[in-house]
This record gives C-alpha cells, sequence and structure tokens, in this order.
C-alpha cells in the first residue's frame, strides 16, 4: 500500500489527459470549471456593483451605461447578480457531494464489509430513500429544516446519499471477499482496522471519480430547490431564483432568466465532462 | 373458470396500435372541430387550473370555482364592479324593514334553472336553507357559507308568499346586499340538489348566463349560452374555459388567437401585449391591496410609534415601480379609491418619509431593532417582499424576510405568536367597504386576534364602535362618510396594518373581443354575459 489511492487516481487521470485525442478539447471542460471556481472566489472584488442593494433604475437593456448586462426589476446590477450567484452554487454543490460520499461512502463501507443481515438492513434502508425521487427527498428535509444554504447543503447532500452508499457497498464487498481482507481477519486485525486501512483505500478511488460525476447532478439539484423558492433566501443572489425570477420576464427581458440558466447548464455540464474523463481514466486504469 | 378466461382479449399487433394511435388522436381533436365547424362562436378564457367540482358552499378549487360559479351561476343581488351598490338579479328589487333586520327580496317571475324548473322563492329557500339546516343530507360536510353571509347575525329564512325570499338579522348588516352577490350565495336547482345530493358540485345546476355542458379536469370546461338568463341570452353562444396555467403559454396563445381573455398575465407584461396588434390590455380598477400588518403584540411592534415609523417608511413609489412595473396604485389607507369610504385626505398615510421613520424609530428605542416579516413566495410577493424589507432596512430596523409556500404562510399568518411582520392581500369579492373592516378589524375576528393583535388596544373599542355604527347605516352616503372617518381613526389612534400598494389583475382580451367586464376580472370576479365578438 505505498500509493494512496489519490495518487494512483492522479497518475492514471493524467495517463487518461495524454492520451486525448485533442488536448485542447480534453481541457477545456477543466478550464471552464475553474473560471467559475475563481469567479466564485473572486465575486466581490469583479462584481461592478452590489449584488443586494444596488439601487439603479430597474429593467435596463444588456450594454446599459455601467450595466453589462443591464438591471433588474429591482434595480439591481445583473452581472454583479450572476457572479454572486455562483457562489451558492458551488458551496452547496461540492459541499453537498462531500458531505454525501463521506456519509455515504461510510455507510456502505461498512454495511459492504459486514456482509449478512447487516447488509441487508442497511441497504433496504437505502432502497427505502432511494424509492424517493431524489428532488422530493431534497424537499421534504428542507420542508422539516426550512431554506437557508446549510439546509440546501443538506438537503442536496441526502438526496444523493444513496449514490455512494450502494457504490460504496458493492465495492467493498467486492473487496472483503479477497484474499488480502481474509489474510487481515485470520491475522486478528480488529474488524474497524480491516475496514478502514483495508478496504477503505482500495474502493476510495472510484467513489472520488463518481463524486466528481454527482457534482453536476447536485448542482442542478441545488438549482432546482432554488428555483421552488426553497434556497438561498432573497434578496441574497442565487442563480436557480433568478431563472424562477426572470421567467415572467421573458417576453420583455429575456436574459434575465437565460443567463443564469445558461450558467447553470454550462457548469453543470463542464463538471459532468471532467467526471467522464477521471471516469475513463479510472476505466483504462483498471484495466491495465 | 378455464385458465384462458384470464388472457387480455386479443393481442397487441402492430396493426391495432396503429388503429388504436389514430382514434386516439381523433377522440382528441373532435371537439375542437365540432367547436370550429358547428358556427357558435366561443370564447375561450384562460383557467390556472381546473378541479371540476362546483360546490358553492365549499370550495374545493380556488381560481377555476369562482370563474366557473360568475359564469354559469348567479345569486340574488349582483356587483357589477362599478356601480358601487348591489345591483338586482335573481331578486329584481328589495325592501329592508326600519329597524334594518328584515330584508324582502322580490323574485324576478319567469325565470327558470338550466334543468327548465323553475325559480321562485321555494327554489331560493332550499338553497340557503341548506347553508343553515345541519341535518340536511345535501350539505356539505364542511359549510362556509353562513359565515360567509353574516354568521350566527343572520337569523332566519323564509319564503313568506311564492314570490318573496325573507332574511332576518339580528342586528343590522348594511353589507348584506353586497355578501349576496359572493359566488358562494348563487341559488342552486332544487330539483338537482333532490338528485345529486352532496354530488351537486359535481353536477351543478344553477341559473347563470351560460350552463355547463362537459367539464374535463384538469383540462376544461365547455358552457353554452342560457336562453332564460334573467338578462336575456349571452351574444356568444358558448365559453370554453380551458386551464392554461403558464404565462407565457396564455401569451403565446393570445397572440394565436387560441385564447380571447385572460386575467392571469403577470403586470410585467402588459406592456409588452399593448404592443401586440391582436391583443387589447383593458384597464381594470384597483381593488386589490396588499398590506403590510403589524403583530400589535410583537416586541417593539406593540409602540404604535414604531408603527407608523415603518408605516413611513415604505417607499410606495418604488413598490410600484419595482414590484409591479409601474401597474398599480399607491393607496391612500385600508379603503380603495375604487370602493366607497375612500378620500383623497387618506393619501397623507402614504407618503414616503424616511426622515420622519427615523425620528419615530429613535424616539421609540427600536432603531436597530430586529424584525421578521413573513411573504408567500409566489406571484408578485417576493419582489414586493424584497423592496419593503430594503425601505424598512434603509431607516434603521434589521428586517429579514421569509419566503413561505402559501399553506405555511397561512398557518403563521393566523398565529400571533408565530410573526411579527406579515403580508396580507385584500380583494373585492364584493366591493362593499365593509368587507375590508368587519373581517380583519372588528374584535373577535380572526383578522383582529390573531393577525394584527389590535383587540387589546385601548383604542379598538372606539373602532369597533365605528365598524358596527358603519354597518348599521343603511343610507349609502352617510355611510361612505363613516368609512372615511373608520379609515382616519384606524391610521392615527392604532396603525395596526401598513397599506403598501393597491393593484389589479391585468386583463388581457383579443382585439375583437368586447364588453367584457375588465373590473371585476381584475379582482377575481368573472361575468362574461355581455362580451361579444366584434368581427
Amino acid at each position: 500500500m505505498a500509493d494512496t489511492a489519490g495518487q494512483k487516481l492522479a497518475a492514471r487521470a493524467g495517463a487518461g489527459l495524454r492520451l486525448s485525442p485533442g488536448a485542447a478539447l480534453t481541457a477545456l471542460p477543466w478550464m471552464v470549471t475553474a473560471l467559475f471556481v475563481l469567479a466564485a472566489l473572486l465575486a466581490p472584488w469583479l462584481a461592478p456593483h452590489d449584488p443586494v442593494t444596488g439601487r439603479a433604475a430597474p429593467m435596463q437593456q444588456m450594454f446599459s451605461d455601467g450595466h453589462l448586462l443591464g438591471t433588474d426589476a429591482l434595480g439591481r446590477d445583473t452581472l454583479s447578480r450572476l457572479l454572486h450567484g455562483l457562489r451558492p452554487m458551488l458551496v452547496v454543490s461540492l459541499g453537498a457531494v462531500a458531505l454525501a460520499l463521506a456519509a455515504g461512502g461510510a455507510y456502505g463501507l461498512v454495511s459492504g464489509t459486514a456482509g449478512g443481515r447487516t447488509d441487508w438492513a442497511m441497504m433496504r434502508a437505502v432502497d427505502i430513500l432511494m424509492s424517493f425521487p431524489l428532488i422530493l427527498a431534497a424537499i421534504l428535509v428542507l420542508a422539516a429544516l426550512g431554506p437557508s444554504l446549510l439546509n440546501v447543503t443538506l438537503a442536496v447532500a441526502v438526496s444523493q446519499l444513496p449514490i455512494f452508499a450502494r457504490l460504496a457497498r458493492a465495492l467493498a464487498a467486492g473487496e472483503a471477499a479477497r484474499d488480502y481482507v481474509l489474510a487481515a481477519r485470520a491475522a486478528g486485525f480488529p474488524e474497524w482496522h480491516v475496514m478502514l486501512r483495508e478496504v477503505a483505500p482500495n474502493i476510495a478511488r472510484p467513489l472520488l471519480v463518481q463524486a466528481t460525476s454527482v457534482v453536476a447532478l447536485a448542482a442542478l439539484t441545488a438549482a432546482a430547490l432554488s428555483y421552488l423558492g426553497l434556497g438561498v433566501r432573497p434578496p441574497a443572489p442565487d442563480l436557480g431564483y433568478m431563472v424562477k425570477e426572470g421567467q415572467e420576464l421573458l417576453f420583455i427581458a429575456p436574459e434575465q432568466a437565460l443567463l443564469p440558466g445558461l450558467l447553470i447548464a454550462v457548469f453543470a455540464l463542464a463538471v459532468s465532462f471532467c467526471g467522464d474523463q477521471l471516469a475513463d481514466a479510472e476505466r483504462r486504469g483498471g484495466a491495465a | 373458470m378455464t385458465k384462458r378466461d384470464f388472457n387480455p382479449p386479443t393481442a397487441i399487433t402492430r396493426r391495432r396500435f396503429g388503429q388504436l394511435l389514430g382514434l386516439s388522436g381523433a377522440a382528441l381533436a373532435l371537439p375542437w372541430r365540432v367547436e370550429a365547424q358547428d358556427g357558435v362562436e366561443t370564447l375561450v378564457f384562460a383557467l390556472p387550473g381546473l378541479v371540476g367540482n362546483f360546490e358553492p358552499h365549499t370550495w374545493v378549487g380556488f381560481g377555476d370555482t369562482v370563474h366557473v360559479m360568475d359564469t354559469a351561476a348567479r345569486g340574488l343581488t349582483h356587483m357589477n364592479f362599478t356601480d358601487p351598490l348591489p345591483q338586482p338579479a335573481i331578486a329584481e328589487g328589495w325592501t329592508i324593514s326600519d329597524d334594518g333586520r328584515t330584508y324582502d327580496f322580490r323574485i324576478r317571475e319567469g325565470l327558470t334553472f338550466h334543468d327548465g324548473t323553475a325559480i321562485d322563492a321555494a327554489a331560493v329557500l332550499r338553497t340557503f336553507r341548506r347553508m343553515i339546516d345541519e341535518d340536511d343530507p345535501t350539505r356539505p360536510e364542511l359549510s362556509f357559507a353562513l359565515d360567509n353571509l353574516g354568521g350566527d347575525n343572520v337569523t332566519g329564512f323564509e319564503a313568506p308568499d311564492a314570490m318573496t325570499f325573507r332574511i332576518t338579522l339580528a342586528k343590522p348588516d348594511a353589507a348584506i346586499l353586497g355578501r349576496l352577490s359572493r359566488p358562494d350565495m348563487v341559488i342552486v336547482s332544487p330539483a338537482a340538489l333532490e338528485e345529486y345530493g352532496q354530488e351537486i358540485g359535481l353536477n351543478f345546476v344553477s341559473c347563470g348566463p351560460y350552463r355547463i355542458v362537459d367539464v374535463t379536469p384538469n383540462e376544461r370546461v365547455v358552457l353554452e349560452a342560457f336562453d332564460n338568463f334573467y338578462k336575456g341570452r349571452p351574444e356568444i353562444g358558448r365559453v370554453v374555459m380551458q386551464v392554461i396555467p403558464e404565462a407565457v403559454a396564455q401569451m403565446t396563445s393570445l397572440a394565436s388567437g387560441d385564447l380571447n381573455v385572460t386575467n392571469l398575465i403577470p403586470h410585467s407584461n402588459i406592456d409588452r401585449l399593448e404592443g401586440m396588434e391582436q391583443i387589447r390590455i383593458e384597464q381594470s380598477a384597483a381593488f386589490i391591496s396588499a398590506m403590510l400588518a403589524m403583530n400589535c403584540e410583537a416586541g417593539v411592534l406593540s409602540d404604535i410609534r414604531v408603527r407608523q415609523a415603518i408605516n413611513k417608511a415604505i417607499d410606495r413609489e418604488a413598490v410600484v415601480a419595482e414590484a409591479f412595473f409601474g401597474k398599480a396604485e399607491i393607496p391612500g389607507y385600508v379603503t380603495p379609491a375604487a370602493e366607497q369610504g375612500y378620500a383623497p385626505e387618506h393619501q397623507r398615510f402614504s407618503e414616503y418619509d424616511p426622515e420622519g421613520a427615523r425620528a419615530l424609530l429613535e424616539e421609540a428605542g427600536a432603531t436597530g431593532a430586529e424584525l421578521s416579516l413573513i411573504s408567500e413566495n409566489s406571484g408578485f410577493w417576493p419582489r414586493l417582499g424584497q423592496v419593503v424589507e430594503r425601505s424598512l432596512n434603509e431607516v434603521g430596523l434589521n428586517v429579514t424576510t421569509e419566503y413561505l409556500d402559501g399553506g405555511t404562510f397561512n398557518g403563521r399568518l393566523f398565529d400571533k405568536t408565530a410573526h411579527e411582520l406579515a403580508f396580507l392581500q385584500r380583494s373585492a369579492f364584493f366591493p362593499d367597504p365593509d368587507g375590508r373592516f368587519s373581517p380583519l378589524f372588528a374584535s373577535g375576528t380572526a383578522g383582529a386576534d390573531d393577525i394584527t393583535a389590535q383587540s387589546g388596544l385601548p383604542a379598538q373599542a372606539r373602532l369597533d364602535e365605528l365598524i358596527a355604527q358603519a354597518n348599521a347605516e343603511s343610507d349609502p352616503e352617510a355611510r361612505g362618510q363613516l368609512y372615511v372617518e373608520i379609515n382616519n381613526y384606524m391610521a392615527e389612534e392604532i396603525m395596526p396594518i401598513a397599506a403598501v400598494v393597491n393593484t389589479f389583475l391585468p386583463v388581457a382580451v383579443s382585439e375583437n373581443v368586447a364588453g367584457v367586464n375588465a373590473n371585476a376580472l381584475g379582482t377575481y370576479r368573472t361575468f362574461l354575459e355581455d362580451a361579444t365578438f366584434t368581427s
């Protein structure tokens, strides 16, 4: 176990990048994702106006004086709101996936390693959670906790948790039957040691690859919740809620709904492509 | 029984699948083709949804129930939203006893219900007894009609002769004529009640300008003109109320001519639609009021100076421009300009005075006070919430707004321990000035006890007296003057609400449609009997 799973993953992802037919095309989703992260981080410095309290003339068109993307119905600068609106999307999607990965991964690890009745009971609980559509599960969590950035993150994490629990359980069950695990058990190592020191490192890589793919789904779920009014509380900017606010303005100011919608779609697509590349690299690495 | 009996009668072959597909398509297209080919002029009206149950005493739906009820039914009186006073409808007139407690309604001769049975005092009595008689087998399990008519103040219904219907009251109530024009006060056919009992809502028979001929829940209601309507047969032969919930779909349907009338268009799109040749935006009076209710028992809000400061702090010009795209009015106080009881002097209560607000807050020691505001999370409310929150924070308060779904919002609105500031909408189902005071601001009502919690204030006793006095006054002019005084008194002595804005539902019609009652449509009522096609 000289190499950590992360090092192997990085090495194989690197190998995958080198084998891609067009380096520029391969790099594009990574660059777009990085651009989103940078824009979100630097939003307070990049945004030309206050996204919440700006009081310019309402409904100014794009390329108006001082407002590149115009203003919304309440006279707030649209570009500033878009830049600041990236932040909750990134926080929720990355935070929720990290939480779901940690909780779901641990759950699946215990279930798959333990096997038997414990495994059966734990997986039936996951089946129950999976019987709810993802968005409905998230709405139920928010109905119980109330809308806020933290609660949306929790809600999206709960909706994504079964994905990781199932995958981790399948991987762990496969590893649990392998000789090195049997050897560790025969050597008298306690079960927590077997799980954490033997099985976990060997299932981490595919879980991390899966996590990258799920970020896109989490971003879309977060946007959907905001669109339903269950996300960040107005007047704080949020892309999903901006789509909702702009929807009735489609005939008079289509950019109010289309621009935030476009940003959500581009981010989800870029992250999804990144996940695909990592998955391809993982498959090639597995086959090698 | 052999095993063969359980097999499907025929297998689905590709040919049969094609036949079924063709038949389904034809079935879907058929009704529209009939309408297009039978030569009957058809007006299409947009519904937000359609439950399909038109029980007048328990509204199962909301928007759809009122739209259909107004089109298919009528009551003793009618308010046309142009005249301030109730007009005769199924009753051709009425007399009021000297003590103001007995109303005798003369029923029009020769009228029938849609099923052909005669309308007389006994038929009217049958409808009203259903409100009051808890043993009536046709009565729905939950019936709100009596409460909406006057509750315990209504002491009896009777039919002293064949064409006279009488209502007796415990104390005078000048608003009862207006209340009788509500959609839940419509007259229902006794024969239909006998036949369908509690399912009358699914088989609704009344005496409105159009009779229901077909209902497809979640899709549409088809109504045909009724020959024996009290104002005569409507000129347009058929009304189709079609479910088109999305505003964008409504606007494209209007532009394409598939939709003739709607009152569901957002304010933001009025200017855009006005620029289109085939669409006209009707001018409606602003009967819909958005108010900011202040819980008089909640923390700093128990100090009238804080409530007055909040009232002064609201930038209503910004509200009109930003939340309603200029399609609204700055109110006076509770009574809108379109109703009796309004006076131009009330406009002083809605003047924007941030400096005055800061001074009052300072004086009350409430600068920097934290307050929560609850709002619904649909329609214009989120925009309104953001403008009001901004206004209040600019004068030194620290307000945060929670945007809630309708059910949660109402649960908290009617619980004085669960809100501090809350938005409140009042529209004019019947534009009688009492409709905005007795149910909201008189002690003992859910409004005064639970929403504004003003019932315990020392100044409330005088307000209760004034409301009772105004409602006992039968002279319209004197009554109107009393409501002017009530507005003044409530704003100066109690200030339980800040009037934020008065607006209307934008009414968009096809260019070739005239005679639509825009004032009524602008406040959720739907009177289509005078509509005509001009070409």
